[in-house]
């Protein structure tokens, strides 16, 4: 039913309805198929005529109207247009080819990846029922109805058998159908597995097995197999390089970290180990090796017979950067020093940097600074006190602080402690030497 | 650099450096040089702190990365009757705070010529700070903090506005001091000029005076 209502264009024909593309075909496909039907091909013939006759009237008449103006005014404004003209108005339909095209290709990757999508469910079924487990997952058209071929317009019979697509459901003869193996409907679903794998899951007995499907689904996932193709398929020459791409970040990040530790050992720190340090350069080196090879393989790759100047340069100039990349850094990687040589430099360091220490102690930003709890003697016994002298008054509460600082047992405040007494102490004579000269002198004064 | 030879003789070099200093307060009575060393050395605040006699000893530890800095302190008597007590006791030190309270300008005047004296008298290699204290009487404030600053910077102070009320930069200035000394000359003049002691290493170094800032 869902034929009959829609409309249909094309070189139809008229028996079968199946469309011909060409009027030729149409016409051979008609004698053969239909010969008793002679006076319906007549009567083909007369319309086509017709239709041609108006189809090319009309173009002549749209000729006629197009080029009367034009040349009327070539004729009279000649001397104008002699001169090249500043190019008029243009419009760009870029944008809505685009639209449509990105409308089209979508409604078509939609449609493709839902026949994939059930492709992928067809080809999980078990081997019971499996007809009624593929009209489960796709709707059947219902046959009674249709009466012929909707793609070849034959009618069915005995002898002509409906047959349904498997995905999507359409009717068709057994002519019209299209048969997809197993192994394809695989590689379809999932490409990237299929690589390696196909020939494994192809044991599996199905293989040999196929899906009938109508043609128009046949083309649509025939073509997204030829996408996929298109995509898996690289060029040995551009699977190489990856992987030489690859070994070279590799390859960075060692050659980083071995620079990092050639300067911490040459600087006598104790961070990295010299052993670590001969490991590295020795892996450094192997991979070294393997570009060196696979870059050598890219040069030496046979030729394809097109483009051959161009894949030669590119394979040569990928030659030419892996080894400048090998010399100029892998090469110059600086030996690392023996483990004696490693010892007098850290002897050294550990010198130079106690020195530095010492000169440059000012400049270093301290971080971490505690406050602990200090010490003080109470003074609350100053009670014997104000003898009238303050140095006789301070030598009394040092003493005093002495003792409390014995006590304690705070023996290095005992120390600063007498060492104020015995300042104290020279300061009072020194005192009493001045009181005692001042004295004498008033009396010498005096006596005078 | 006779240093050198002891600092060779530490294979690691930095470990359990400890210096001692001298430090000694000085300014106007009742600033609140006692409270300021108190809040220092023991984190107490006494609202009615006796005036001290003479001159008060206190010791602290300061702990900058794996130096340890020792400091005893003179807190001297602000009274004039012991005027005559201050020279001995900032003669041998290596480090000076003078107190002013903010709050009162005859004090800023006094802690002036304490700093003139301590240029002209103590050792010239002597760390200077300048304490305006009471800060949190701020509200009656008499000496502006641009004021003290540009003396302090003339002057090369180092200088902070304190409170031994609320502890306000009190650590802050004894900590400055310490990173300013110093530390690493064990320089000890047996007549007790200048320098710090290094306890750790013993005497060694005590043959190159007047070695001492760079």
């Amino acid at each position: 039913m869902a034929e009959a209502n829609t409309f249909r264009e094309g070189f139809l024909c008229p028996v079968c309805h199946k469309d011909l593309r060409s009027p030729q075909k149409l016409i051979t496909h008609f004698q053969d198929s239909h010969s008793e039907e002679q006076d319906i091909l007549k009567s083909i013939k007369e319309f086509y005529g017709k239709a041609k006759k108006k189809i090319l009237k009309l173009e002549e008449q749209d000729l006629d109207i197009r080029s009367e103006p034009i040349q009327e005014k070539l004729t009279l404004d000649y001397d104008e247009f002699w001169k090249p003209q500043p190019s008029g108005s243009s419009r760009s339909h870029i944008d809505f080819f685009r639209a449509i095209r990105r409308r089209r290709l979508d409604h078509q990757t939609a449609e493709t990846n839902k026949l994939i999508i059930r492709l992928d469910r067809l080809l999980r079924l078990d081997g019971t029922a499996r007809k009624q487990q593929e009209q489960f997952l796709v709707a059947w058209i219902d046959g009674t109805t249709v009466s012929r071929c909707p793609s070849c317009a034959s009618s069915f019979n005995i002898a002509r058998r409906q047959h349904h697509c498997r995905l999507c459901g359409s009717i068709m003869c057994n002519d019209c159908s299209v048969f997809l193996p197993f192994d394809r409907a695989h590689s379809i679903v999932a490409p990237v597995q299929n690589l390696g794998i196909s020939s494994k899951e192809g044991l599996k007995g199905r293989n040999n097995d196929s899906f009938r499907i109508c043609s128009h689904c046949a083309s649509m996932v025939e073509h997204r197999r030829m996408i996929q193709a298109e995509q898996m398929m690289q060029p040995i020459i551009s699977q190489l390089y990856a992987h030489l791409q690859n070994l070279k970040s590799n390859i960075q990040s060692e050659v980083d970290l071995y620079e990092k530790m050639y300067r911490s050992l040459t600087d006598g720190e104790s961070t990295f180990k010299l052993q670590d340090a001969q490991t590295l350069k020795a892996s450094i080196g192997a991979k070294a090796e393997t570009i060196d090879t696979i870059s050598k393989k890219i040069a030496s790759l046979p030729e394809d017979e097109s483009s051959v100047i161009k894949i030669e340069a590119l394979q040569n100039s990928i030659r030419r950067a892996t080894s400048n990349y090998i010399k100029d850094y892998l090469l110059t990687l600086p030996p690392l020093p023996s483990v004696q040589e490693l010892a007098a430099i850290k002897r050294y360091r550990s010198l130079r940097y106690s020195e530095e220490e010492e000169q440059n102690s000012d400049k270093i930003e301290i971080k971490r600074v505690t406050v602990t709890t200090g010490w003080s003697p109470s003074s609350l016994e100053k009670s014997v006190q104000s003898e009238g002298d303050p140095l006789i008054d301070q030598m009394n509460i040092v003493r005093n602080y002495i003792a409390q600082a014995k006590e304690a047992q705070r023996f290095e405040e005992v120390v600063s402690l007498e060492e104020n007494l015995r300042l104290l102490k020279e300061a009072y004579r020194q005192s009493q030497l001045t009181k005692i000269d001042e004295k004498s002198e008033s009396k010498l004064q005096k006596n005078s | 650099m006779a240093n050198r030879s002891g600092a060779a003789q530490r294979p690691n070099g930095t470990q359990g450096k400890i210096c001692q200093f001298k430090l000694v307060l000085l300014g106007e009575s009742a600033v609140g040089k006692s409270s300021l060393v108190l809040r220092f050395v023991k984190g107490q605040f006494h609202e009615y702190q006796e005036s001290t006699i003479g001159a008060a000893f206190l010791t602290q530890t300061v702990c900058l990365d794996d130096t340890t800095v020792k400091f005893e302190i003179w807190d001297t008597a602000g009274q004039e009757r012991y005027h005559s007590l201050a020279p001995m006791y900032y003669r041998g030190a290596q480090a000076a705070i003078v107190v002013y309270d903010i709050t009162n300008q005859d004090t800023f005047g006094r802690a002036k010529t304490w700093v003139k004296e301590l240029q002209r008298q103590a050792s010239p290699t002597i760390v200077i700070a300048l304490a305006g204290n009471k800060q949190d009487l701020a509200n009656k404030r008499m000496v502006e903090f641009e004021e003290a600053q540009t003396y302090a910077d003339e002057n090369g102070l180092l200088f902070m506005e304190t409170s031994a009320k609320t502890a306000l930069n009190v650590n802050d200035i004894f900590l400055a001091i310490a990173k300013k000394l110093p530390k690493y000359d064990q320089n000890q003049g047996q007549s007790g000029q200048g320098q710090g002691r290094r306890l750790a290493e013993g005497d060694q170094g005590a043959k190159t005076p007047g070695n001492c800032c760079k």
